[in-house]
């Protein structure tokens, strides 16, 4: 999959969970070199998780095991916190954004990300505020093929979605991409990307 | 003896009568002894003196590994079937490193190295230390000898006192709590310091060179061995591998070939590495050893473990090292259970598939064979989201057909659906058969199981 980010810039991925984002930002990390992390939003502590990150998708994309770190929060703070760390010494840093976090929180990562040249990448369920990443790519509609009533199994998916943000460098464009799991192709695609030389924000 | 730091590192026999100890600082010595005569610590000298102790216990045992000048360690189980017994090959080593005019040496027996070394020191040197049961000797010794000053204080100031105490709690709270540093101390107690994780290497890289005309100067062998070692060090580091002992071999202009065994309880650097090398040179050199000259110099590297690598595909030595600050701040701040990895496992549900650990801790062996068939498993691709635990979900159902689901507050369509996939589950312990279907939505897919009719998410495909 083509990189749709640059060191310093901000990659924000925007959907319900069901839309592919995740893979999507899995997809991103697993073309760099390099230590990865993924931050999982803060949920309060086990048992009652709503969701875990599972890095079998990541092993799928070809992420060694040993390469990708999940750092597990429980509260904003430390989450913001966390994220901020990471960002000093890993590769690229994905970071589940916490519902109602404050915009200056967000903010402040985004400019710590500029700063440090980090790449980071924000996966939310709600609209990021404006202005904060570089692209932000919104999840709109998903469909499988290979389950058939009772037969066969999931097999790939098409997930379509929205590019806005300097990184298109217009109007807001649709792209499409095809997923069987492993490989993830931009099949409809005007953006342009890594060309940024100027800090989003 | 006084180190760079201007600590005791080493004391005589006499000076030891009068009080001194290793680690005293040299105005405290010398208050103590005002007599004492103090000699600024050279390793290489305290090395060339060792050599003719070290062969002297070669003659007992067949393998000696040298850690430091003045500090050998012996595997003796051979030696132990060959005498008799643990008290004669100990007797024996102590006759024959008292012949080199080493009359002081103090011996120790124990299963592990740092046990042994703990042993010696509390030894004497007319009674060796012969420790019967370790996990007792161990429990007995205070805290600091973990080896960490501040951490031995905040482990006094909770009231641990002991490594037997410290091995008394919770390992996970420990690391917990302290970290990779809290968690070397606790395997140290336990008696667990020979832990490595072996690297997977096919042949580690020999690092040899060979010289035409017989080195006799051997400031020419440093900057040699610097350029050896420096290239050693790389290749390993490529594989992510890191050397805790190493032999150490030269062959002289006459044919003489010398070998020792250099061990360090953590991985050697490039420097550490080269120094030893010049130390065991200049020690066989001043005992007559390299006849004619130095013509081949070999460094073989052993028990390679993958603690040169931090991260697997961090083959930036620069970036390893800021990952690796990077995840130790994370861990002060979310807590060390918190910043994991996981590696695959054998299993048929994606949650009994990963295998969590905390980073920088030895991972533990999978419980469930990766290798295996798993029939009922869960084809590819993986959910991205997996619950835990699995939350319940509602699902309607037209004569075993599933239609719709709730997702949140309103009711979806099934578009289409595959399985079901049966898990038969430890029936002996008790566990219920269970069938598993992914489910289509307009929102996305779901992978559901269910169970004594009710329906549990174990996926999301995101």
């Amino acid at each position: 999959m083509e990189s749709l980010w640059g060191p310093g810039q901000l990659l924000g991925l925007v959907g319900v969970p069901g839309l592919g984002m995740t893979r999507v930002a899995v997809a991103q990390m697993a073309a760099l070199m390099g230590p990865l992390a993924w931050v999982e939003r803060p949920a309060p502590r086990p048992p009652g998780r709503d969701s875990w990150f599972s890095p079998a998708i990541g092993w799928e994309n070809g992420i060694e095991p040993d390469r990708l770190v999940v750092v597990r929060t429980f509260e904003p703070t430390s989450w913001a916190e966390a994220t901020a760390t990471l960002m000093d010494g890993m590769a690229a840093v994905c970071a589940e954004v916490p519902a109602r976090v404050p915009e200056a929180i967000l903010r402040r990562l985004a400019a710590r990300a500029r700063a440090r040249r980090a790449r980071l990448i924000l996966r939310s369920h709600m609209p990021l505020p404006t202005g904060i990443a570089h692209t932000v790519i919104t999840g709109d509609s998903v469909e499988w093929t290979g389950a058939e009533q009772g037969r066969g199994r999931l097999l790939q998916r098409r997930v379509s979605a929205i590019a806005q943000g300097k990184g298109v460098k217009g109007p807001a464009l649709e792209l499409e991409f095809e997923d069987d799991g492993t490989n993830i192709v931009c099949v409809v695609s005007r953006l342009g990307v890594t060309t940024a030389r100027r800090a989003a924000g | 003896m006084i180190g760079p730091d201007n600590r005791v590192t080493g004391v005589n026999q006499l000076a030891a009568a009068r009080g001194l100890a290793v680690g005293m600082r040299r105005r405290e010595a010398e208050a103590i002894c005002p007599e004492v005569v103090t000699l600024i610590d050279d390793q290489a000298a305290s090395a060339m003196a060792f050599e003719p102790v070290a062969c002297a216990i070669e003659e007992v045992v067949a393998t000696v590994e040298v850690v430091l000048p003045g500090l050998a360690l012996a595997p003796i189980a051979g030696a132990v079937s060959y005498y008799g017994s643990e008290v004669e090959v100990v007797q024996r080593v102590h006759e024959a490193v008292k012949e080199t005019g080493g009359g002081g040496a103090h011996v120790g027996v124990a299963r592990g190295p740092f046990a042994a070394r703990h042993a010696a020191q509390a030894a004497t040197p007319d009674a060796p230390r012969v420790v019967d049961n370790d996990d007792d000797f161990l429990a007995s010794l205070d805290i600091e000898v973990v080896g960490h000053e501040d951490l031995a204080a905040t482990f006094r100031w909770l009231g641990v006192a002991t490594l037997g105490e410290l091995a008394r709690l919770p390992r996970a709270a420990i690391a917990s709590r302290f970290g990779t540093v809290g968690l070397t101390a606790h395997q140290l107690a336990s008696g667990e310091d020979r832990s490595l994780r072996p690297s997977h290497l096919e042949g580690p890289p020999i690092a040899e060179e060979k010289f035409e005309d017989p080195i006799i100067h051997l400031e020419q062998v440093g900057f040699v061995a610097r350029s050896m070692i420096t290239t050693l060090k790389m290749v390993l580091a490529s594989e992510g591998a890191s050397p805790h002992a190493v032999d150490i071999e030269a062959e002289a202009a006459d044919g003489t070939v010398r070998n020792r065994t250099w061990r360090s309880p953590h991985p050697f650097t490039a420097d550490e590495l080269t120094e030893r090398i010049r130390w065991q040179l200049h020690a066989w050199v001043a005992k007559g050893g390299i006849p004619g000259g130095l013509v081949r110099l070999r460094v073989i590297p052993h028990e390679v473990s993958d603690q040169g690598r931090q991260l697997a595909l961090g083959h930036d030595a620069i970036r390893e090292d800021e990952a690796h600050r990077a995840l130790l701040r994370t861990q002060a701040v979310v807590g060390a259970d918190q910043v994991v990895v996981a590696r695959p496992q054998g299993g048929r549900d994606p949650a009994e598939r990963v295998q969590w650990s905390r980073w920088g801790e030895q991972a533990a062996t999978p419980r469930r064979d990766l290798a295996a068939p798993w029939p009922g498993a869960i084809p590819r691709p993986a959910p991205a989201l997996v619950p835990e635990p699995p939350p319940h979900l509602e699902v309607e159902w037209d004569e075993g057909v599933p239609v719709r689901v709730r997702l949140r507050s309103r009711w979806v369509p099934v578009l289409s659906w595959a399985g079901p996939w049966r898990k038969m589950g430890r029936w002996w312990e008790g566990d219920e058969p269970a069938d598993r279907y992914q489910l289509v939505t307009s929102t996305g897919a779901l992978l559901i199981e269910t169970k004594q009719s009710r329906a549990y998410v174990l996926g999301i495909y995101d």
